[in-house]
């Protein structure tokens, strides 16, 4: 009977109280609702969600934020738009979360923006790395990692900055994604450059051969190749690269991860002219990059870190950041204008400031390679470092 | 008559297509070294009695046995292994494939491919010899059907099921068959012959059975059959 | 130049061929168009990696395994799920091919969905060079490995009395039975047969391609141009088919341009079914599907 009573009063005090009106904002508790391709193909990429959570789970320990603490739903979408949209549903309705931070395939976030933007939730992406996702604007949607303009540049810039550089080819999947980032790619270097690409090949998804595309390379004789491929044609690329003993330095996408490089090509002598974008400061392996990797394995002990994993901690901690910002009266308005005060927010992760505004939500505007440097995995922000 | 003594029965087979009764309990017996000729008009159901005995149709009722061993239900293949070796009517000759390898493969499973017993139907078919290289589907339609029937001696039968062998044959070959069904009779061998050419069949078979809607309606030896020849006919293919 | 490009070439081509004879194969002794082979190419590639790399069996005994397992795995699959459906519609046993590729990939998934696995060589030795052009080993082993296939079933088919006995079987059923053959039985063990050259060609590949579920995919439209292009259901074409498809995506997509490489297969189905809809060894029966 006494259970009774409390059960009851308990139902009373949350129905009466309008103290909390804002959705997934309690008391004590404040709702973000991740999701991410947790299984399937993508899952590599999926990685990020547990970065993002452990972030959460650390500063819940450390007393929360203005005495609430942070509840983590995550949904696994499969990297698959469908499933995205009733993720994303189920986390609005029904288990009525403040914020979203998820997203990891475009093509999931696009299909879940408009309605994201529509109900006002916050819409922090976690790793899809699109520049179209933040065109056109949208008030509600940030993206606090650097996106694929961003990263077209950098790898230009990079090659750039070797003394020199005058021919550089691009290979480039002929998708959507790998024409954007070769045009992209294409349009700095003639603005800031004043260069045209040298050669342009094609490689196509799930092809098990390069020989074609780097005997022409090894013909044109450029300075650089950028590789605007997926992981899998990336290692292909590397190892037929060395097969033909062909020594110009290949520069990976942000996709694609040194160490999944590696153990796909399986060949360290190999990766000796491979170069990939990095987002982070640290360098993988590094000592330096064991206290993000123990958060993560502290919450996940069976989650064995790699690139991905810390793709979504920089963002974690902005949104962080700027819920601090907007005081214990917690409401999206004033999440999303805090977001948009954050200024230089150095995360200790990401390479690169986050800086966001209100008209602009690409939040990382630089970045740098990643390469082996004896055996070590080293972050170059330019080519002589 | 003395039933007993019958090498290969069938006894009281039911068979349906779908719910209608194709046959509706037949049963007849032949003994070792007779030719049995089963006779009836078009839709009598004669072919679907070979064919259940070979296995390629479900009977719903009864038996079928060889030496007192039941072979109901069996798959085709076993059918043959048994010793009972089906002649049909499409002859289903291996048609990218040569005379000789056709007559090989006739006793791939059963029986002997050994020269011998080649020449042994060459000997019967020298025309088979003459084309032993050539393709099956190239022969003339009695060829095929004098292929189909070496193929099925290669098996070393215990009894052949023909299925109408002189069916759309030129008249030259008609006599060609009835030659070849005499000499293999002579030889001893066991057959159920199918026919509708009445004569061709009277005049090899030992006894014979009429089938018609599915029952066996008239049975008896040949000689009844050549006696009563007119009236048979009349009554039962008419 | 254009020695390498023909001897990487040989290569894709060798791959291609061997799993466009694998369905033909399939095609010439059962009839049936397998859309899921790709599935059992990979599910092969998989059995080695898991007999090899997970369970640590040495190689020799991890690529036996794996054969004994994906000849087991078709032999199930012709039983269970395509016999009682034989006497059906083409489409419908067709459409079951389809299926076993999904429920193969999707239990690839299941386990192995996260990753991509790297298969270590065969042999471990440096790439060789004959003149200027560069063969690794694993190379030689594929197009070696892939010839040998198609040999050992060129003889079995034309010399063998059981590689007839199989047209045959194919060709008339029913002819087949009524010589004594278990049909259904050679059906199955067919199934058991294509499947294990399909872990072969897997286990030759796997270190080129890295193992992915979806790996055998790409594969399939390859295998089925080499087929087109070659005469569907002739084992030679299905061969020539393969070795000209990988000859010409090289040399297409050197001298021309690299994007030709992939959309070759599709031209190749699309331009030979209209002009030349036997292939270039087909005949006039081999168009009876």
């Amino acid at each position: 009977m006494k259970r009774m009573t409390a059960i009851l009063a308990a139902a009373l005090v949350a129905v009466a109280n309008p103290a909390f009106a804002e959705p997934g904002v309690g008391e004590d508790t404040i709702r973000i609702g991740i999701f991410a391709p947790l299984t399937g193909s993508a899952s590599i990429f999926g990685r990020a969600a547990f970065g993002a959570e452990a972030v959460y789970n650390e500063v819940n320990e450390k007393g929360g934020i203005h005495g609430r603490k942070i509840e983590v739903v995550r949904e696994d979408d499969g990297c698959d738009a469908a499933r995205a949209i009733s993720a994303v549903r189920k986390l609005t309705a029904q288990d009525d979360v403040f914020l979203i931070h998820g997203g990891v395939c475009s093509g999931t976030v696009m299909a879940v923006r408009d309605d994201l933007e529509r109900q006002n939730v916050p819409f922090v992406i976690l790793g899809a790395a699109s520049a179209g996702i933040v065109k056109p604007f949208k008030k509600n949607l940030f993206q606090p990692i650097p996106n694929s303009d961003v990263v077209a540049t950098q790898m230009v810039d990079f090659a750039m900055s070797k003394p020199g550089t005058a021919k550089i080819a691009l290979i480039s999947h002929t998708d959507e994604w790998g024409e954007t980032n070769s045009r992209v790619a294409t349009e700095h270097l003639k603005k800031a450059y004043g260069l045209d690409i040298s050669l342009k090949l094609a490689l196509e998804r799930s092809t098990t051969d390069a020989t074609p595309q780097i005997l022409q390379l090894r013909n044109a004789q450029p300075d650089f190749v950028l590789a605007m491929l997926y992981p899998a044609e990336t290692a292909l690329l590397v190892r037929d690269a060395h097969k033909f003993g062909m020594t110009t330095p290949i520069l990976g996408n942000f996709g694609v991860s040194l160490e999944d490089t590696r153990d796909r090509v399986g060949d360290m002598a190999a990766m000796a002219n491979f170069y990939t974008f990095y987002a982070y400061e640290p360098a993988l392996s590094s000592a330096e990059i064991e206290p993000w990797t123990k958060m993560i394995t502290k919450y996940f002990p069976d989650h064995r870190a790699d690139t991905f994993s810390y793709e979504a901690m920089g963002g974690a901690l902005a949104v962080i950041e700027a819920l601090k910002q907007a005081g214990p009266d917690l409401t999206r308005d004033k999440f999303i204008a805090a977001m948009e005060s954050i200024k230089d927010f150095q995360s200790g992760i990401l390479n690169t400031p986050i800086t966001f505004s209100a008209d602009d939500h690409a939040g990382v505007n630089g970045g740098a390679m990643i390469a082996y440097r004896d055996g070590k995995p080293t972050v170059l922000k330019t080519w002589s470092e | 008559m003395e039933t007993n003594d019958f090498f290969f029965r069938v006894e009281d087979v039911h068979v349906h297509y779908g719910k209608a009764a194709a046959l509706s309990g037949v049963s007849l017996g032949v003994r070792r070294s007779e030719v049995v000729t089963l006779l009836g008009a078009n839709g009598s159901g004669k072919t679907t009695l070979l064919n259940t005995v070979s296995g390629f149709l479900p009977l719903t009722a009864g038996d079928v046995r060889i030496e007192g061993r039941s072979i109901r239900g069996q798959a085709p293949h076993a059918v043959v292994r048994a010793g009972v070796v089906q002649v049909s009517q499409y002859r289903d000759l291996f048609p990218q494939l040569s005379v000789r390898d056709n007559l090989v493969l006739g006793a791939a499973v059963r029986g002997d491919d050994s020269d011998e017993a080649l020449e042994g139907v060459y000997a019967k078919f020298p025309r088979l010899k003459e084309r032993h290289a050539q393709k099956a589907i190239t022969l003339s339609g009695g060829e095929q059907q004098m292929l189909a029937i070496g193929r099925a001696l290669m098996t070393r039968p215990e009894i052949i099921l023909l299925d109408e062998p002189s069916a759309g044959l030129a008249p030259m070959f008609v006599d060609e068959i009835a030659r070849i069904m005499r000499e293999l009779k002579d030889e001893g061998r066991t057959m159920l012959l199918v026919e509708q050419n009445m004569r061709l069949a009277m005049n090899i078979a030992d006894r014979f059975y009429i089938l018609r809607d599915g029952v066996v309606r008239e049975e008896g030896h040949c000689d009844h059959l050549r006696a009563n020849f007119d009236a048979l006919a009349r009554e039962h293919y008419l | 130049m254009f020695a390498q490009l023909v001897a990487s070439g040989l290569v894709q081509g060798s791959i291609y061929a061997v799993i466009a004879l694998g369905m033909t194969v399939l095609f010439r002794s059962t009839g049936v168009v397998h859309f899921g082979y790709g599935a059992f190419f990979m599910a092969g590639a998989f059995a080695v990696y898991v007999f090899s790399q997970v369970v640590g069996m040495a190689f020799v005994l991890a690529f036996l395994a794996a054969v004994a397992v994906l000849v087991l795995v078709g032999m199930a699959f012709e039983r269970v799920l395509v016999r009682p459906i034989v006497h059906g519609p083409h489409v419908t046993v067709a459409m079951m091919t389809v299926a076993m590729s999904y429920l193969l990939t999707g239990v690839a998934r299941f386990f192995w969905g996260q990753e991509v696995l790297r298969m270590p060589p065969i042999v471990d030795v440096p790439p060789i060079f004959v003149g200027s052009i560069v063969l690794t080993a694993q190379d030689l082993l594929i197009i070696a490995g892939c010839m040998a296939l198609v040999v050992a079933f060129f003889l079995f088919f034309a010399r063998t009395k059981l590689g007839k006995l199989m047209q045959a079987a194919s060709q008339v059923p029913r002819g087949a039975a009524l010589v004594g053959i278990n049909v259904p039985g050679f059906h199955m063990a067919m199934w058991g047969v294509v499947a294990g050259i399909a872990a072969v060609a897997g286990t030759l590949v796997a270190p080129v391609t890295m193992l992915y579920p979806d790996m055998g995919a790409h594969l399939l439209i390859k295998a089925f141009a080499a087929m087109t292009f070659g005469g569907f259901g002739n084992l030679g074409g299905a061969v020539l088919g393969g070795l000209l498809i990988g000859l010409a995506e090289q040399l297409a997509g050197f001298y021309i341009s690299t994007a030709l490489i992939d959309i070759f297969a599709y031209l190749v189905i699309i331009v030979v079914l209209i002009v030349l809809p036997n292939g270039i060894l087909g005949k006039k029966e081999a168009t009876r599907v």
